[in-house]
């Protein structure tokens, strides 16, 4: 059982059996993964495009195969539209700034939506303020759904960007991508599509999605914090200053004037989080020997049991009435009690979960609320523990009842 | 049982303080108001305050957020109103030790002495001391303008 990967699964947490229902904030790592990162600093340790040496050349091929490796989890054309970044957030603000700043002009449109982290609505924010830009933001419907007729109304020849999560932080709504980027396209905007939620829970297909840039990170798909990826087509990449100079991103450098290489080297200044890289690439490898099959079956069953345990009096779910419409993600108020209160109530019962506004600050507002409680699971959970929780959640309502 | 355990946080004066909260509105003129948020939670606390002299005089608040954040406001009202300035800082100071677990006097917090063992819920820590600093902060500005 591949729960044995999970050492953190087998603790206590307040003398209960831990049970771990913030995925969405970061996923667990396996151990192939630790093992992975281990065996670089061990036994690699060296730089990546820079010594002559042979274990200089070892640690180079591998950081480009892992490359290659994610052109073709994600299905990309080409490894060289693969750039290795800190995360989904330093993802995004590179496209803001350094496609934005280029391509957004004065008067120009940009629209994102509601159900965006704020790493994927604040740069855009930012970008708008720069460049005397209108940000548009789509609202959603009742059931959570992006307003597809407010999305299309919004649309026209100014739109230049369209920025959109593939899968909402707080509602677990999946947006339709693909419709998105067609919309888009018509008039001539870039698709910029935050990942982060959706890579541990269903294959990305950049050529499906026709998106213009996608950002994930390693730490939502069971890799470890620090590194991320952002997937350009190679025409936008083209199009994109670099925002960040120094090591490696170079191509010749003079005392006042500096050229620079081309993507994907030109965008990863600076040592690379390497030891991160081998954690993505073992990642991907671990993925694709569960299978997104095997993790969709699995997350079903978590889905429509968790829709179950929270079935109760004083419950409230954001979003849709849909399990499996929530992608794993669970947003919920008891009425009456604070979602911090829950939250530690929770905790006290060997559950963790997240309460707050889940960095979603204007969808938490436009839900009538000032914060919720969010259930958030991976692959790697059980049936038992959504009973387990449902149970818990009754204890708190009769604890502040 | 581990919920138990949340006894020792949500005692029966602090679920009290939470439900009929103390001293919450506004004041007709007060000499200062600020409000302050936690950004992890969005908690937020608005305290308006009159002195007359060196005398805290008045002291109210508004609020939205959990349980611990606004029967500690309650609280801080209570304990403050029509305090010197003198006491005001003694029991801000000592407030701060016993929820950070740096100090066990609370001869001066009244029913803030409930939270003695807020410092095992780390987490809450913050919540239980929103309203204070802002208070501190309001004292800062009072003798920064004098």
């Amino acid at each position: 059982m591949k729960r044995n990967d999970f050492p953190i699964l087998t603790e206590t947490m307040n003398d209960e059996p831990f049970i771990y229902f913030d995925s969405a904030a970061t996923s667990l790592t396996p151990e192939p993964v630790v093992n992975a990162i281990r065996d670089y600093y061990r036994n690699v340790n060296t730089n990546v495009h820079r010594g002559v040496y042979t274990l200089a050349a070892q640690a180079t091929e591998h950081y480009e195969a892992v490359r290659q490796q994610t052109a073709d989890f994600i299905h990309a054309d080409k490894a060289n539209e693969i750039i290795f970044t800190s995360g989904t957030t330093a993802g995004l603000n590179q496209v803001a700034r350094g496609w934005g700043d280029l391509n957004v002009h004065a008067g120009d449109e940009i629209v994102v939506t509601l159900m965006e982290h704020h790493s994927n609505l604040v740069p855009w924010q930012q970008l708008a303020q720069r460049q005397h830009a209108v940000l548009k933001v789509i609202g959603i419907t009742a059931d959570g759904q992006l307003d597809w007729s407010a999305f299309q109304a919004a649309l026209s020849h100014q739109t230049k960007v369209v920025a959109v999560t593939a899968v909402s932080n707080v509602l677990g709504t999946r947006n339709p991508i693909t419709k998105i980027a067609a919309a888009a396209h018509a008039v001539n905007a870039a698709v910029v599509v935050d990942a982060a939620q959706a890579v541990a829970h269903f294959p990305i297909d950049v050529q499906a999605w026709n998106a213009d840039f996608i950002a994930f990170s390693a730490h939502k798909m069971f890799g470890p914090t620090g590194v991320g990826v952002l997937y350009g087509k190679t025409e936008r990449l083209q199009e994109m200053a670099p925002t960040q100079f120094g090591g490696e991103m170079i191509e010749d450098v003079t005392q006042q004037t500096a050229t620079f290489k081309a993507a994907p080297l030109g965008f990863e200044a600076g040592t690379p989080n390497i030891a991160g890289v081998y954690g993505l690439g073992a990642a991907i490898d671990y993925l694709a020997q569960i299978g997104y099959e095997a993790i969709q079956t699995q997350e079903h069953k978590l889905d429509q049991a968790l829709k179950a345990a929270l079935d109760q009096p004083d419950v409230t779910v954001y979003g849709s009435n849909n399990p499996f419409a929530h992608t794993g993600v669970f947003s919920f108020n008891l009425t009456g009690i604070h979602p911090h209160d829950v939250a530690t109530a929770l905790d006290q019962q060997g559950v963790a979960v997240r309460a707050g506004h889940h960095c979603a600050e204007p969808l938490t507002e436009a839900l009538g609320v000032h914060a919720t409680v969010r259930a958030s699971v991976g692959f790697y959970n059980t049936i038992d523990e959504c009973a387990r929780f449902g149970h818990a959640i009754q204890a708190t309502r009769r604890f502040f009842a | 049982m581990s919920l138990s355990n949340l006894n020792q946080l949500y005692r029966q004066v602090l679920l009290d303080h939470a439900r009929y909260p103390r001293h919450q509105g506004t004041l007709p003129a007060p000499d200062a108001t600020l409000t302050v948020h936690n950004p992890t939670c969005g908690d937020t606390i608005s305290l308006n305050v009159a002195y007359d002299g060196d005398r805290l005089k008045q002291i109210t608040f508004t609020g939205d957020g959990c349980t611990i954040s606004q029967a500690s406001a309650s609280m801080l009202c209570d304990q403050m109103t029509d305090q010197p300035l003198t006491t005001v800082q003694a029991k801000l100071d000592q407030f701060d030790q016993l929820v950070t677990g740096t100090g066990t006097a609370t001869d001066l917090l009244g029913d803030a002495a409930v939270f003695n063992e807020i410092h095992q819920f780390p987490t809450r820590i913050k919540c239980a001391l929103l309203a204070w600093k802002a208070l501190e902060q309001l004292i800062t500005q009072k003798e920064a303008q004098q």
